[in-house]
């Protein structure tokens, strides 16, 4: 092996990018390996910047795989773990933020909007059609409408 | 030498951006055509002296000029050529030119193809494109220049970053930008047309192809960089939420929302004043997407910290051009007539309610991406929004929206009878229902999964409308035949089928990969052999090979299903000399139903390695999807209609996207 390449190695154990040793995991069934792998993606390795527990390859990512599954192994639910994890490094490692007061805005202001803005949109339209139409610039459209009924089916 | 020569050359750049800025305004208010004409050399000067600027940066790359801090800091000696050339863009500053470079084409662009458009309406748009060009070109002399000189010239240089030496990296940049500032023009129409007061159909059709063409390379550019991403970062994951791909993603949907309310606009001159206040959000979301990635804000707050003169210049910019836009707009915007009549039931509630959803999911995007930092700043705690909230979200919302394309194209402009238009879809709608129903249950697919059959079901929906759309269209057409229809004003009906179904495609993708791929950590020697779904894979051999400026492992595998040979994978773990940065090269057998992906870990020792083996179902589909939609763009803008008009003056449009391709 080249040593400059083996340095490089060695050197950059603590990277985010290097493959470090990979934690083999034994699963009885296709169920609980599916869970760890979709529970492992949603946790922040946090001394990267922005990648998941899953893709991580740094050293506290495998330390955290290894406990996770250790969890697991034990039994525990993911909101035990999730639990777990908040106590020692805080919400920030949480890709889904959890649902509690200070996060209330964060899930539910989308919906909230999103609804807002079909009222109002609903109310517009039918406040446009109780309006008669003399104004006189969409009668001139309309007559020009009139006049080329061809154009503009389509589209 | 030319690191001084592309100085001046930005410097003068600037003088005449700011000509353009001022002159031809001064001459729509008392008429002066001269001043009027003015904006048109001043576009051609910048695209000429950025040009040069351009090349005396490429000339500093190819020649190893490290006296030049930019060059130092993203190229070294052992650099392949190619990659020293996409090290222009390769760093904040480089990427700063060329924006301002693909900007200036666009100037040219709008002064040749915008003749038969009036003097006046021209002058305001190029002098609009000026103002953008000034704020561009000053935040670049000021605080960001790329030919800036060391006091001590180091023997190599820092070599561009390794993730960014890699085929998707060269043209991902430009395409994302002129995309950005492609933006501009509609931007641009939008202010001129509140400065004068004119807000006719004429301008919609004029800034219409202009922001299609945009839109064309954005979504070409975000779907080569969810590309990159896949086969690059070495995890399989083609789009992760991370804030920089918001930053491409926020002004894509509010041009999507652009596009369907300029239709409105130009064919009912309905929504004008809702479509100006649309490109003001597409150009400033384009603003604050190339400002903020490149600044490194939105990865961190602290960014602004480490270089305050940066992020004060980009605080005051954006707020004047916002600010300034909106204010013209609360000004300017009550004096906008309302247009035609409409009933609810009628295509334009159909396209205000896709707008409304598009506008809804920026408002999201926008809100999940700054949310850690509203969050910091309010001291309601530290928290990561990542992609699981963005998933829910858009699962929640997009799916209306999908239904709703679908009907679009079968709903009639004005009104609509609830009872004719049910009687049309009723067998589409029930035959896609069963479809999603049969899709969740476990009878054609592995497990229950409500999303499969969400996904599926809207696939069918969209495609069996657009088939329907298209059958009524022919057959109301019958004479024409289908050259001539196709040749003829029925263009863009078409490109709209087919940038729907591109939809269609990347929903099938989406779903597909997402609920069913597959993954595996292995460690494993040579000569042994692991199995992933129907795929074996043998790992043969591994080898040292020396790349021009890396060192790096190659394996070989080979790839069985069933038990038959049907490909080599040679993943890849290469140091690059000069970062010492471990990147992984994966190595795809790829094909139309699923794609079989390998990466190469490092050694275990014992001869073993650390591998990661992955299945990806459909994955391809999400970027066929894309060209799709690129592709029903590219016939929406070579309409008839956008030709027609350029015939009788000197040249026409498909002459502007040839040019921009």
């Amino acid at each position: 092996m080249n040593l400059r390449t083996t340095l490089a190695l060695l050197l950059l154990t603590f990277s985010c990018q290097l493959f470090a040793v990979t934690n083999e995991f034994e699963f009885g069934n296709r169920v609980n390996e599916q869970r760890y792998l979709s529970y492992i993606s949603k946790i922040r390795c946090l001394v990267c910047q922005n990648e998941s527990l899953g893709s991580s390859r740094s050293d506290l990512a495998i330390d955290l795989r290894n406990e996770i599954y250790r969890l697991m192994a034990q039994g525990q639910s993911n909101e035990q773990i999730d639990d777990f994890l908040v106590s020692r490094y805080g919400d920030f490692i949480l890709y889904q933020p959890p649902v509690k007061s200070s996060t209330l805005m964060l899930w539910f202001g989308p919906f909230v909007l999103l609804f807002v803005l079909l009222t109002l949109l609903l109310f517009r339209i039918k406040k446009m059609k109780n309006q008669p139409t003399t104004l006189s610039a969409s009668e001139q459209q309309q007559a020009r409408e009139l006049l080329n009924p061809k154009e503009d089916q389509h589209d | 030498m030319s690191a001084e020569l592309g100085q001046f050359a930005v410097i003068l750049a600037l003088v005449l951006a700011l000509v353009q800025a001022t002159l031809p305004l001064i001459g729509t208010f008392n008429g002066n055509t001269r001043f009027m004409r003015v904006a048109h050399s001043t576009a051609w000067g910048q695209f000429i002296f950025l040009s040069l600027a351009i090349a005396c940066l490429a000339h500093a790359m190819l020649s190893n000029d490290f006296s030049v801090r930019y060059v130092a800091n993203t190229s070294s000696i052992a650099l392949p050529e190619i990659y020293k050339i996409t090290a222009i863009w390769g760093g904040h500053e480089g990427a700063l030119l060329l924006w301002t470079f693909i900007f200036s084409i666009w100037c040219v662009a709008v002064s040749t193809f915008s003749k038969s458009i009036p003097l006046d309406m021209t002058a305001r748009v190029l002098a609009v494109m000026g103002m953008v060009a000034v704020g561009f070109l000053l935040f670049m002399l000021l605080t960001s220049s790329p030919f800036e000189r060391l006091a001590i010239v180091p023997a190599d240089g820092n070599d561009l970053n390794p993730l960014l030496q890699d085929p998707g990296m060269i043209i991902h940049p430009p395409m994302l930008y002129v995309g950005y500032s492609g933006f501009s023009v509609a931007f641009a129409f939008a202010i001129a047309a509140l400065l004068s007061g004119r807000f006719d159909a004429a301008w919609a059709r004029w800034s219409r192809p202009w922001t299609t063409v945009a839109w064309i390379f954005l979504t070409l550019g975000i779907s080569l960089g969810s590309w990159w991403a896949y086969h690059e970062l070495g995890w399989g994951g083609w789009w992760f939420w991370d804030p920089v791909e918001n930053a491409s993603f926020m002004p894509w949907l509010a041009g999507t929302a652009l596009i369907h309310s300029l239709a409105v606009a130009e064919k009912r001159g309905s929504f004008k004043s809702w479509t100006i206040l649309l490109a003001i959000s597409a150009f400033s979301l384009s603003l604050l997407g190339t400002f903020l990635v490149r600044s490194g804000v939105l990865t961190s707050v602290h960014a602004f910290a480490n270089d305050p003169a940066r992020g004060l210049f980009i605080l005051v910019f954006l707020s004047l051009f916002i600010g300034g836009s909106l204010a013209l707009f609360a000004w300017r915007a009550p004096g906008i007539n309302r247009g035609s009549h409409f009933e609810l039931a009628s295509k334009e509630t159909a396209l205000l309610l896709n707008n409304l959803f598009l506008a809804a999911l920026t408002a999201i995007v926008l809100f999940g991406t700054l949310a850690p930092l509203i969050y910091d700043a309010l001291n309601l705690g530290k928290i990561s929004v990542g992609f699981p909230w963005f998933n829910l979200m858009f699962v929640f919302i997009t799916p209306l929206m999908f239904v709703l394309m679908g009907l679009g194209p079968l709903i009639q402009w004005k009104k609509q009878t609830g009872a004719e238009l049910f009687s049309r879809v009723k067998w589409l709608a029930l035959g896609s229902i069963l479809l999603a129903v049969a899709c969740a249950t476990p009878l054609f697919t592995p497990a229950w999964s409500w999303l499969t059959g969400l996904g599926t079901g809207l696939v069918a929906w969209i495609t069996s409308t657009s088939i329907k759309a298209l059958i009524e269209h022919t057959s109301k057409r019958k004479t024409l035949g289908f050259w001539q229809d196709f040749s003829g004003r029925s263009r863009s009906f078409y490109g709209m089928l087919v940038a729907h179904l591109g939809m269609a495609m990347l929903i099938l993708g989406v779903t597909y990969v997402s609920i069913y791929d597959m993954e595996k950590d292995v460690s494993i020697r040579p000569g042994e052999t692991y199995s992933l779904n129907d795929y074996s894979f043998r790992f043969d051999d591994i080898r040292e090979l020396t790349g021009p400026n890396y060192t790096s492992y190659m394996a070989e595998f080979e790839l069985y299903k069933n038990n038959k040979l049907i490909g080599n994978l040679s993943p890849e773990k290469r140091v690059y000399n000069i970062q010492t940065m471990p990147m992984t090269e994966a190595s795809v057998n790829t094909g139309l139903m699923r794609d079989v992906y390998v990466s190469l870990g490092e050694p275990l020792g014992d001869g073993a390695w650390a591998v990661r083996l992955y299945y990806k179902p459909m994955v391809r589909w999400i970027w066929l999807g894309s060209i799709f939609m690129a592709l029903g763009g590219l016939l929406s803008v070579t309409d008839r209609r956008y030709r027609q008009k350029a015939r009788h003056t000197s040249t026409s449009n498909e002459a502007v996207i040839s040019q921009a391709s």
